[in-house]
């Protein structure tokens, strides 16, 4: 079941109803329920594993609750870990890892026999059993007590709206609020109710129309040239922000309705100056997993310098294999953690450097480089990550400035036809096109209001028909522009 | 729910309306203000939900050019009844979109295809047709097209001002407009050309099915003015011109018009390097349908095995060696 489907839109107002005409003490029930019926539209067979996921963790979370010492309760840490990371193992690497090991043996002509699996990926397996990790992990720390209600405890794993794509929750925010009696407001669902709207006019207004030129410019490499790849993968830099931020958005909204705060997972990333600002802003849920989980148990930047570069490095290369079993996947998170590693490593330098210039992050121009840089990287890395596979990437890298110069050449003789012909070719009509630059400057027109704080209380300040105007105008693009036919999967639900 | 009301609204307007007569319900708007209308703000739109209706055995696809043929005058040459499945400006996804549409409706006979190296061409992927196709299948997204929303807009302007609509650009004068189409609209389509190897490979799928099925596929390759035809050297794509005719052939027969001949170097003949007029409209349909050769070369392999066409010359495209 999608957020922009039909079936969503019939199914999120009859669980609400549901959900507050029931008394509150048998609501989880229902919610539990209609997590699970959500979960199984994709494929019903695959709530073994949230359930499987859920029990072992609700059991290690109370054994440790009752461990004596460290050592009994890392038993049961090692349980979790061991359990929920062997099915996502088993899931998401196992034919990866046997591919490139197949690959590896045949290199040196040494046969190879051990057979692959044919399964298809549990939707969301990434996220919830993320999401298990992190209660058991603060159990263990004692930030978390073990919760005792297997019904609560199995919602804060499958609730729905955050199940398949986050943001990644943490059992210390979440748990609670499923305990306090919720009440149907008016302010929760029309707020609820605008950042789905939001999220849906980036996802199908947006990501969803341009997601077919980037498809064709990467589905066929080979028939295009660096100006295409450079604009395949700043266009799919857009895509994927609005395809992903969009998905948090509805997920949040939909969240706020039944008067569950998720935490924030996107802050206007494309405004970083620096890839560790990005990393701040990007997928946030992830990031501060990483960063509390695997960056700071490894040492964080306490055990010196070097093994703080090799950190920051190899915390991005696994980043990288959580987003895929590819390794074009973990080529990216590699790059990252590269320039991440260079950034740390150039930091104390360039800032001593650039006080001494009085060149500052006040300055605009400082800005504009700084964002002109992380952009570059980052729709670098992109162009890797999207590729269908290294071999792509590799060409398409090596060809990355091709045909740059004669465009750039035939633009400053005032050949602007030129641009027709590169976009005719990309998937989409003239007026598509129109759209998608409109769309785009509408949402970054409403980022750089946020700069000045929430869009929602900003817009709170206008008169009634300023705000009707703006939220009409977005339903109104929705319903006309929707690129409904054009649909792409959340591009996150194959993570 | 307030806020819902102009929706609710909108949807009953155009539910009433109905531009496409998707609803075939009883409407205040008649059939000829919408075909003058609607028809011609998506003629995809119009067409595939008209066919639905009507379903034929017999259909023409491709761009305006096929458009452009009369079904009456084939009827007229040997009875069979046509519907004309092209659109303005079709592109060959949109063609063999429609292909798939029409024979999931029911049992194709004849399936003529208009098409050249403009529409074989990668770089060519149009698609007006998906959109349709998620319509015709949720109410839904027919209601909130945005051509639903033009043309019923556009209908209710012309029915309450009783003033007739005009779609479309005017094109100026002939000579302004000649000069256009071979500097830019070639241009667009030249100069960016890619091989088609999804085309390639579709066609060969469609030839394939059409030959189980017995469906007799042709393609036509309209005649076009010499200079649009000279465009295809000086953009270096002879060799990519003729392995599209080569390609035709091995995937059903072929009428080929698009060649050096006293016709097509006469501009006479022509409303602008592409579009031909009636009198060379009148030749095709009596060379295709009524079995004359006027300038055409037919080469290629019927899909139906009873067929044989005595203007054959080859099975393969006669000059497909050259510059090679």
């Amino acid at each position: 079941m999608f957020f922009n489907s039909l079936h969503y839109a019939i199914f999120l107002p009859l669980v609400v109803a549901f959900y507050f005409l029931l008394p509150p003490r048998r609501r989880w029930v229902f919610l539990l329920a209609a997590s699970y019926y959500f979960y199984m539209c994709w494929k019903m067979e695959y709530i073994v594993l949230i359930l499987v996921s859920t029990l072992v963790d609700y059991v290690a979370g109370l054994r440790m609750g009752q461990a004596k010492d460290q050592a009994h309760k890392r038993k049961y840490l090692v349980l979790s870990l061991v359990s929920n990371l062997g099915i996502l193992f088993a899931f998401k690497y196992f034919n990866f890892f046997n591919e490139s090991a197949r690959a590896a043996f045949a290199h040196f002509d040494i046969t190879y026999n051990i057979p692959f699996f044919d399964v298809l990926l549990p939707v969301g397996i990434s996220f919830y059993t993320f999401q298990t990790l992190s209660y058991t992990i603060e159990v263990y720390r004692g930030n978390q007590e073990p919760e005792k209600h297997l019904g609560i405890f199995a919602l804060y794993v499958a609730f729905f709206p955050q199940l398949v794509a986050g943001p990644i929750e943490r059992s210390t925010n979440l748990l609670p609020q499923f305990y306090k009696e919720q009440k149907f407001t008016y302010d929760n669902t029309t707020n609820g109710l605008k950042l789905i709207i939001w999220g849906l006019f980036k996802k199908v207004v947006i990501a969803d129309r341009i997601g077919v030129m980037v498809a064709t410019i990467f589905n066929n490499p080979q028939q295009y040239s660096g100006v295409e790849y450079i604009l395949g993968a700043s266009l799919f830099a857009y895509q994927v922000y609005c395809d992903f931020s969009g998905y948090s958005d509805i997920a949040i909204g939909t969240a706020q309705i039944f008067g569950i705060k998720l935490m924030t997972n996107f802050r206007r990333p494309f405004h970083a100056i620096s890839l560790s600002e990005l990393w701040q802003r990007w997928h946030i849920s992830l990031s501060t997993w990483f960063r509390d989980y695997l960056y700071i148990p490894l040492g964080g930047s306490r055990k010196g310098t070097w093994r703080t570069y090799f950190n920051v490095f190899f915390i991005f290369f696994v980043s990288g294999l959580w987003h895929g079993a590819a390794w074009t996947y973990v080529i990216w998170g590699s790059v990252h953690g590269v320039f991440l590693a260079l950034e740390l490593a150039t930091l104390k330098a360039r800032k001593r450097f650039f006080h001494r210039i009085n060149f500052t992050e006040k300055n605009f121009l400082y800005r504009a480089i700084g964002l002109l840089y992380t952009m570059t990287i980052f729709n670098f890395a992109l162009l890797i990550f999207r590729a269908l596979s290294v071999k792509d990437a590799f060409y398409m890298t090596r060809h990355l400035f091709d045909g740059v110069p004669q465009m750039v050449g035939r633009l400053l003789t005032g050949d602007f036809l030129v641009v027709r012909e590169m976009l005719r070719g990309l998937g989409l009509s003239q007026k598509e096109l129109v759209v998608v630059l409109i769309a785009i400057a509408v949402l970054e027109g409403a980022q750089m209001l946020q700069i000045r704080g929430s869009l929602r209380a900003q817009l709170a300040l206008q008169r009634q028909p300023v705000r009707w105007a703006v939220y009409y105008a977005l339903v109104a693009s929705i319903v006309f522009f929707g690129a409904f036919n054009m649909s792409q999967q959340f591009i996150y639900f194959q993570f | 729910m307030l806020f819902a009301v102009p929706f609710l609204l909108y949807g009953i307007i155009i539910t009433v309306v109905d531009p496409y007569n998707y609803f075939s319900l009883p409407s205040p708007v008649d059939d000829g203000l919408k075909t003058e209308i609607s028809f011609k703000l998506n003629y995809a739109m119009w067409k595939m939900l008209e066919y639905r209706q009507a379903p034929s055995r017999n259909i023409l696809l491709g761009d305006s050019r096929m458009m452009s043929i009369d079904r009456d005058k084939i009827r007229e040459i040997n009875g069979d009844e046509y519907y004309n499945f092209s659109y303005g400006g079709g592109s060959l996804k949109e063609a063999l979109a429609t292909f798939r549409y029409a024979e999931g409706l029911g049992k194709l006979e004849n399936v003529y295809i208009g098409l050249d190296l403009n529409s074989y061409n990668a770089s060519d992927n149009k698609d007006r047709v998906s959109e349709v196709l998620a319509a015709i299948r949720n109410p839904l997204l027919y209601i909130s097209n945005n051509n639903t929303l033009l043309a019923a807009m556009r209908l209710v302007r012309a029915k309450l001002a009783d003033a007739k609509e005009i779609i479309g650009k005017p094109q100026g004068d002939k000579a302004t407009f000649w000069k256009r189409q071979l500097e830019v609209t070639a241009r667009v389509y030249y100069a960016n050309y890619r091989d088609p190897v999804a085309y390639r490979r579709e066609l060969a799928e469609v030839s394939d099915y059409c030959r189980a099925e017995d469906i007799n596929l042709v393609f036509i390759i309209f005649p076009s003015h010499m200079d649009l035809q000279d465009k295809i050297a000086q953009y270096g794509l002879e060799i990519a011109n003729a392995e599209f005719k080569d390609d035709l052939a091995g995937f059903g027969l072929v009428y080929d018009f698009a060649w050096d001949n006293e016709v097509t170097r006469d501009a006479d003949l022509f409303k602008d390097p592409y579009h031909f007029n009636r009198d060379v409209e009148d030749s095709i349909i009596r060379t295709v349908w009524g079995g004359e050769s006027h300038f055409v070369r037919v080469f290629g392999e019927p899909t139906v095995s009873g067929i044989r066409d005595r203007r054959v010359s080859h099975n393969r495209y006669p000059s497909s060696q050259e510059g090679r």
